[in-house]
């Protein structure tokens, strides 16, 4: 039983930063209609700004964050500008086929800049663990899940009551009609590849911090990510995060019961699974367009 | 028959049959007079950019004819490749045989992978096929007794026949495969099959319309671009002598994807620019590792943006523009007719033809009637057509009228099959139709248009006329694979057939206009020419006349009427122009709120109280 309990919390943790990441993803399907498949190499990309501002060069945490948010917010705002605007909103497709030539010149110009190296991080995050009841409670773990329900809150709060939240939000039903009664359609879009790019940023460095940093370090988590989303049907916030944390528990659950093999292919079978069965997620409304 | 299609003048060479063939001959060819020059590594490197072609070609076939995205193609090459290690060490047969299998379980590998696509969309698609690229790469990672897991496994030095062959040699089989893999893919693409994908990519609804299964056609596409993987996946095992499951990874699954489009996803010859820009290029100029895939990266991105058409698409722009067959004057306008004309001066054309209009009694045998029994229709709460009943009786014109919301369209789109019926049945001829089963409609003779057009973007006015007689075509795959004599006379028939509609409907000068160029007036004629030139033997008519002027919507309503007396077919004709309607049909149909409110002749309808209500508000 306590066995089973602790998978359980293992895998509420792990599936914390799925959540974040999935955010980043459903964020831009929700406004764009797009999957991004650069997710993974944006955020490995800044979270090496982070590590290396912060140890290589000695510069202290703070100056690793201030550096990596800066380049976050760089990165967002150049893929709008040079990639996203240009391509206009004829074929969705097309989007995503750049983003997938936007992953591969973002992860070799990541091994150019940083090196192929694999780094072990020393994290500025508590270590240890502490027992309650019972419970084996990883320190390290509980903060990132703590970081990433913060962040996540955060992103619900924004999205309700700010401006571009309801420029977004209406963005995203209808593009069109949004641009036609005022919604700063350029604003809204540059705004939501910035955010997302936050978003991962901040994924990726939890990441790191119980990981590795290496070229691709992210791409496993992206997988998981995206499967979350998928589960949570794409385009929708609430959706992700809750895909996030379920499939964090399944995963952590297979590990302690299931055979490796299970383990390994679960994400894939269940993005799968919901194609095949429930398009739309256990969350998403499907649009005739996508369908 | 009236005059010909005018004659252009076109150079010598434009008019060798299978010109395309030859160039690529020509090149190949080329390919094998320096190799003698080549070291052992450019042999290699030349063998690699000929498989990537294959590869790329695949997605020519698959995406850019048939619409479907694939970033699963590492798997089906890595199919290819333990297809090979299997039968070489099962059999003893050599190279013959390994193509033989490699074929055959990548179009299998490659059906499998396409079967998401019968219920999702694009890029749901690319998802499906990404996981299960992913899944393939853990089932290659854990069969260690074929793939020997992680640390890979040696291939076996090629033979063929019996004979042992060296890298040079290797690279022969190789350019040699790829001419017959191209052929296939180019002969497949240019006649019934390649338009069928063409037609689904760009208009699935009137593609099944016309007869074509969406599953089956999207479905068949994945086989066909899995055999050429396959395929290609015996070349790389030998090419590369020692295999892991590392190499089939997603990453090489988007590089074949971004080879296809870089050098142009519409073109055959596209594939294998692309596979020298992203294989053989940076090879040759021996750039180092990551600033090779960021350049082609970038490369990659900026095409997307500014030249979606890719090498081969931007070459084919440039051709047209500045190359000698470049773009003549704009056509004339189409000259309009009032109606009473057209009968007049059709009459007149068969009479000197010595060619009688059809006979009532030819009507009767190849019209067909339509039996509409009690249907209803219901989207969630609302019932749009409420117990619908109305005979049809063969060789008539019948007019289905009503205000908006009336039901009209609903009901038309279930005799075609595109809703279900709550209630009821609806029958051509003897058969009751099947719901949603909208290719079933075509091979019974039921062709139908569309209010809001559904045309083919991208493809001329002469590619919907064929693309319109998919069901009549009279031969099939093989024969077009091969070129046999059943498909040179099925495209010489349907050809004419073309030219014939074109001229009736006033678009001969426009064949080799693409639709998107077109006026809105012009496109509705290229929709209602799709549908006609087939010979439907039961014509569903939708709104024709709607967004044309009156004289236009004349002019169209009555040529298409004069063609359907001729051939004898049933028209039901929707329309919201009254007084078209009644001057045109035998028979009115008026619904209102889903129900009928009158079906009599046009002089008895015109003067019902509630129809005249129903029109003029009460």
């Amino acid at each position: 039983m306590s066995a089973f309990l602790q998978a359980i919390v293992n895998g509420l943790m792990t599936g914390g930063v799925y959540a974040l990441l999935a955010l980043s993803i459903a964020l831009i399907f929700k406004t764009m209609d797009a999957v991004n498949f650069a997710t993974a190499s944006m955020g490995a990309f800044c979270a090496f700004l982070f590590f290396q501002v912060g140890t290589i060069l000695n510069l202290g945490w703070g100056a690793g964050l201030a550096v990596s948010i800066v380049g976050a917010v760089l990165l967002g705002w150049a893929v709008e500008r040079g990639i996203v605007r240009p391509l206009g909103s004829g074929d969705l497709f097309r989007l995503v086929l750049a983003t997938m030539g936007l992953d591969i010149v973002l992860n070799n110009a990541t091994q150019i800049f940083f090196g192929s190296g694999v780094q072990n991080i020393n994290a500025p995050l508590p270590a240890g663990g502490v027992a309650i009841a019972g419970l084996n409670i990883d320190l390290t773990r509980l903060v990132i899940l703590g970081v990433a329900v913060a962040g996540a809150i955060v992103l619900g709060v924004v999205l309700r009551y700010s401006n571009l939240g309801v420029g977004m939000r209406a963005y995203a039903q209808d593009p069109q009609a949004a641009t036609l009664m005022g919604v700063p359609a350029r604003t809204v879009s540059r705004w939501t590849w910035i955010i997302s790019s936050l978003l991962g940023l901040i994924a990726a460095i939890m990441v790191a911090s119980v990981s590795v940093l290496s070229v691709g370090f992210l791409q496993g988590t992206f997988i998981s990510a995206f499967t979350a989303a998928v589960l949570g049907g794409l385009s929708s916030l609430p959706g992700a995060v809750a895909g996030g944390f379920i499939l964090g528990v399944l995963e952590a659950l297979s590990i302690a019961y299931a055979p490796r093999a299970v383990t390994i292919a679960l994400p894939v079978l269940i993005i799968l699974v919901v194609l095949l069965i429930r398009p739309a997620g256990l969350f998403g409304r499907l649009s005739a367009s996508r369908a | 028959m009236s005059a010909p299609a005018p004659e252009r003048a076109r150079p010598v060479w434009a008019r060798i049959p299978g010109r395309d063939v030859l160039l690529a001959l020509l090149a190949i060819i080329v390919v094998f007079g320096i190799s003698g020059i080549l070291t052992g590594y450019q042999a290699y490197v030349v063998t690699v950019v000929v498989i990537f072609t294959i590869i790329g070609a695949s997605h020519t076939v698959l995406f850019g004819a048939a619409g479907q995205p694939s970033v699963g193609h590492a798997a089906l090459l890595g199919a290819g490749v333990y297809a090979t290690i299997a039968m070489s060490r099962i059999t003893s047969f050599g190279m013959e045989g390994e193509l033989v299998a490699g074929i055959v379980i990548g179009a299998l590998i490659g059906v499998v992978i396409g079967l998401p696509s019968l219920r999702i969309g694009s890029l749901y698609l690319a998802i499906a096929t990404l996981a299960l690229c992913i899944v393939a790469q853990q089932i290659y990672f854990e069969w260690t007794g074929l793939t020997g897991g992680g640390a890979g496994t040696q291939v076996p030095p090629p033979t063929l026949f019996g004979t042992a062959y060296t890298p040079l040699g290797l690279l022969y089989i190789a350019l040699v495969v790829m001419g017959v893999a191209m052929l296939f893919a180019r002969n497949l693409l240019r006649g019934r099959q390649g338009r069928a994908w063409n037609a689904v990519r760009t208009s699935p609804l009137a593609a099944s319309s016309l007869g074509m299964s969406l599953g089956l056609q999207k479905v068949g596409a994945f086989g066909v671009s899995g055999a050429m993987v396959g395929c290609a996946g015996v070349l790389y095992a030998h090419t590369v002598n020692y295999v892991s499951p590392q190499d089939f990874s997603l990453e090489l699954s988007i590089v074949t994807l971004v080879i296809a489009i870089i050098g142009g996803q519409r073109y055959l010859w596209g594939a294998a620019l692309g596979a020298i820009f992203v294989e053989g290029l940076p090879e040759m100029l021996r750039t180092t590792g990551e600033f090779r895939y960021v350049i082609y990266g970038v490369v990659f991105v900026v095409i997307m943006i500014f030249f979606p058409g890719g090498f081969a698409g931007g070459i084919v722009a440039l051709w047209r523009r500045f190359g000698p067959g470049r773009r003549r004057a704009a056509p004339a306008e189409i000259e309009l007719a009032p109606t009473a004309t057209i009968v007049e001066a059709e009459l007149a054309q068969s009479t000197a033809r010595g060619t009688e209009p059809a006979s009532p009694t030819a009507v009767g045998e190849r019209g067909i009637g339509l039996s509409i029994r009690d249907v209803r229709v219901a989207f969630g709460g609302v019932t749009a057509v409420d117990g619908v009943s109305a005979e049809i009786v063969p060789g008539t014109v019948v007019g289905l009228v009503g205000p908006n919301g009336a039901g009209k369209t609903t009901l038309l789109n279930a005799v075609s099959g595109f809703v279900g019926l709550a209630g009821g049945e609806i029958a051509v001829g003897d058969t009751v139709l099947r719901p949603r089963r909208p290719a079933q409609r075509r091979a019974l003779g039921v062709g139908r248009t569309f209010q809001n057009l559904s045309l083919h973007e991208g493809l001329t006015v002469m590619d919907h006329l064929m693309i319109g007689q998919h069901a009549v075509a009279g031969y099939g795959s093989v024969s077009q694979v091969l070129r046999l004599p059943p498909f040179v006379r099925g495209e010489r028939r349907m050809r004419a057939d073309a030219i014939e509609t074109a001229e009736m409907l006033g678009l001969a000068d426009l064949l080799d206009e693409r639709v998107e160029n077109l006026a809105y007036g012009v496109q509705k004629r290229v929709d209602v020419a799709r549908a006609v030139v087939a010979r439907p033997r039961l014509l569903l008519l939708d709104e024709p006349a709607a967004g044309l002027t009156p004289d236009e919507g004349d002019d169209l309503v009555g040529r298409v009427l004069v063609h359907s007396r001729h051939v004898g077919a049933t028209v039901v004709l929707v329309e919201h122009n009254i007084e078209l309607v009644m001057r045109v049909t035998d028979r009115v149909v008026a619904l209102n709120f889903g129900r009928v409110i009158a079906d009599d002749v046009p002089d008895v309808v015109r003067r019902q109280d509630d129809f005249v209500e129903a029109y003029l508000g009460g």
